[in-house]
């Protein structure tokens, strides 16, 4: 299987709208390829790899490209319509770590307690209720629902301890999306999401986008929040072996707090979504 | 409130200020600035009212402190009336911690750097800031080795002073730019003792001491005890 | 996620990611995100033989750890790492001289190859300063144990010579 055969057909952010002043360039690299960002004088980004242009579109306030000169459509995120709510595009990340594993990462809940202690889990309450993980087969996109667990801080707009409703939902092999039970306005949820920038296999740049209803907090505020969440996970998802996403499914962890990672890496697997994935038994 | 601190939750500067404000139990104000993306603290806005145009800024009343090491002596003096955070009462013990306190930016210049290339994409000499960041952290390892030889498990003596403090923050971070503890066991001895501090509070990159909470079942022990029999 | 991140409860260690607990043997022993479970067998990490002897601790990669004989009479004064293959340490350490505290030099003497170990002898022929070379990845790592007698001037000494010798070697 070329493991770069679906991975060229989806479309990556590469940078934030604003994020490149008129008239400035950056290099950054994409699928293992280095490409070239240029913002012309009226601030409109082309993207090049030294050879073509790449085609570009902008969505969720973020620069996407592909190296594909007709890639698959880019996912739609309806609550990005909703111009009530707070757009918090947080800055980019960089990791040592395979683009998979950042999302799979992201899909746990498991390790609240323990990375995200005392704010989005604290020990005893270390159980994890069972769930349910579907694939959305019209849409092909993996989905986990009913996830619940309590946490002590669970956003910045919320006050006290309250067990959260979370749901989560995978629309493309890097892309992870979280829906949140949202303190301010409990019948809508908050939307968390990483778009995964693929360097190479072992790297990537992670452009983390929230749609928050959340009144009270200055952009600053809720930006370090996800931020300090983030980073909280960077120095694991660093140390994580191996370094490829296993995808064998000999290789799967057998408990039921693990059916997300277990469904997304069966996904990636059907999909031949294999960039960043370890596919040889060890 | 005691101080308003201008802080940045991913700036190991901003958190020597959170962590002291936490160890000495003393409350304050915080505004966060958005460093990355928005470069605020570059900003006209910002750069009007703070020309230093970094990151912490402490401001108690006219006073408007802008170096690390400046907030720590002066939150030590106004706020720890026991005095041992910065002794004042011997010249030397004051030169000592104010030696560290003067080496500690060579750790910002050196891991802190480092840190913000490998983190957040920051444009730096690599090979010249990692090897600097080696060679700090090898001086401090040095000193800390030799403090242990001599019974002292802090910096600047046998108790913490806000030479630790100053010291903690990017030493403890190296790992986010690629450089392990493996090879300093003097330092790790003294991160793990600053991290068992009464009310010390963490940042991104440093975790919670899991071994101190309290009141878990020894999950191992049922093992050890079966196996009792045959040793 | 490698365990030398986790933490260690009781006679456990765990997870610093989800918490695991590991026992002596590496059996997996509890799942903090299912509490009652009983951990399957087969969920086991690799665990390997290890002997405390003179104060150090010896590991085998397989079979049993079978630690060199050490004088009984040694205190630790630090393990530093270099960035360069243990014989370019053993090199450099055989050709200086660590001076005791009456001023008389010491030379090393290898006293055994697997592993490397170095000890700076007195005239009557007493270990004064021993050291063990662990060969690493990425570098080699000194166990530096000295005489009990030794003072705490002489032992800052002996760190300091340690250093000069890294210089050295990694030259």
């Amino acid at each position: 299987m070329d493991r770069f055969e679906r991975a060229k057909q989806d479309w990556y952010p590469v940078e934030m709208v604003g994020g490149l002043a008129s008239g400035e360039q950056r290099d950054t690299r994409l699928l293992g390829i280095d490409i070239t960002l240029s913002a012309d004088d009226d601030g409109q980004i082309s993207v090049s790899d030294g050879k073509d242009q790449w085609p570009t579109t902008i969505a969720y306030d973020h620069i996407w490209t592909s190296p594909s000169s007709d890639p698959r459509p880019l996912f739609d995120i309806p609550e990005a319509e909703e111009k009530e709510r707070r757009f918090v595009p947080c800055g980019v990340v960089r990791v040592k770590c395979s683009p998979l594993r950042a999302v799979e990462n992201f899909l746990d809940i498991a390790h609240f307690p323990f990375v995200h202690t005392d704010i989005l889990g604290a020990e005893p309450h270390t159980e994890v209720e069972p769930y349910d993980v579907n694939i959305d087969e019209t849409k092909d996109e993996v989905i986990a629902t009913k996830v619940k667990f309590f946490q002590p801080q669970a956003a910045k707009s919320a006050g006290d301890r309250i067990i959260t409703d979370y749901v989560y939902r995978v629309p493309a092999p890097m892309v992870s999306i979280l829906y949140k039970t949202c303190p301010p306005k409990p019948d809508a949820q908050d939307v968390i999401a990483l778009f995964v920038q693929p360097l190479d296999e072992e790297t990537c740049d992670v452009w983390p986008w929230m749609a928050l209803y959340d009144y009270e907090s200055s952009m600053a505020d809720m930006i370090h929040f996800q931020q300090m969440i983030f980073l909280q996970d960077r120095s694991i998802l660093e140390n994580q072996m191996p370094r490829r996403l296993p995808l064998d499914p000999k290789m799967e962890i057998p408990t039921r707090a693990d059916l997300t990672s277990v469904a997304y890496r069966r996904w990636l697997k059907r999909n031949g979504a294999i960039y960043g994935a370890q596919t040889e038994v060890r | 409130m005691s101080f308003t601190l201008y802080d940045y939750v991913l700036s190991g500067n901003c958190y020597k200020i959170r962590l002291f404000a936490s160890l000495l139990d003393v409350e304050y104000d915080s505004v966060a600035v958005d460093f990355h993306p928005g470069g605020e603290h570059k900003s006209e806005e910002f750069l009007r009212r703070f020309p230093a145009g970094t990151l912490p800024i402490l401001v108690s009343g006219k006073l408007v402190l802008t170096e690390t090491p400046a907030m720590l002596a002066w939150m030590a003096t106004s706020f720890d009336s026991a005095g041992s955070w910065m002794p004042q009462d011997d010249p030397e013990k004051t030169a000592t911690v104010m030696q560290w306190l003067g080496f500690s930016s060579r750790l910002t210049a050196t891991v802190g750097e480092a840190r913000l290339h490998s983190m957040l994409n920051r444009e730096i000499d690599v090979a010249k800031t990692m090897s600097g960041a080696v060679r700090a952290l090898r001086d401090l390892e040095a000193h800390l080795t030799e403090q242990t030889i001599r019974g002292n498990s802090w910096i600047a003596g046998d108790m913490p002073t806000i030479a630790d403090i100053a010291c903690f923050p990017y030493t403890a971070l190296s790992p986010d730019a690629g450089i392990e503890h493996d090879a300093y066991p003097a330092i790790k001895n003294w991160l793990y003792g600053v991290r068992s501090l009464d009310r010390f509070i963490t940042m991104p990159g440093i975790h919670a001491l899991h071994e101190l909470r309290s009141g878990e079942t020894d999950h191992g022990q049922k093992r050890a005890s079966e196996s009792d029999a045959d040793t | 996620m490698r365990l030398s991140h986790g933490f260690v409860r009781g006679e456990a260690l765990a997870c610093l990611y989800h918490g695991w607990h590991y026992d002596a043997e590496g059996k997996c022993r509890y799942i903090p995100a299912h509490p009652e479970l009983t951990p399957p067998e087969t969920i086991t990490v690799q665990s390997y033989s290890v002997a405390e002897s003179g104060g150090v601790l010896w590991l085998a990669t397989s079979g049993d750890a079978k630690p060199i004989a050490l004088p009984d009479n040694l205190q630790p004064v630090r393990s530093i790492t270099f960035d360069c293959k243990a014989d370019a340490v053993e090199k450099v350490m055989s050709e200086t001289t660590i001076s005791d505290a009456s001023g008389e030099p010491l030379r090393a003497n290898s006293v055994s190859q697997k592993p490397c170990a170095l000890s700076f002898e007195t005239a009557d022929g007493k270990t004064a300063v021993l050291v063990l070379l662990q060969q690493g990845l990425d570098g080699t790592t000194a166990h530096i144990l000295a005489a009990d007698d030794w003072i705490t001037d002489g032992l800052v000494k002996i760190s300091r010579w340690s250093e000069m010798t890294r210089r050295i070697a990694e030259k």
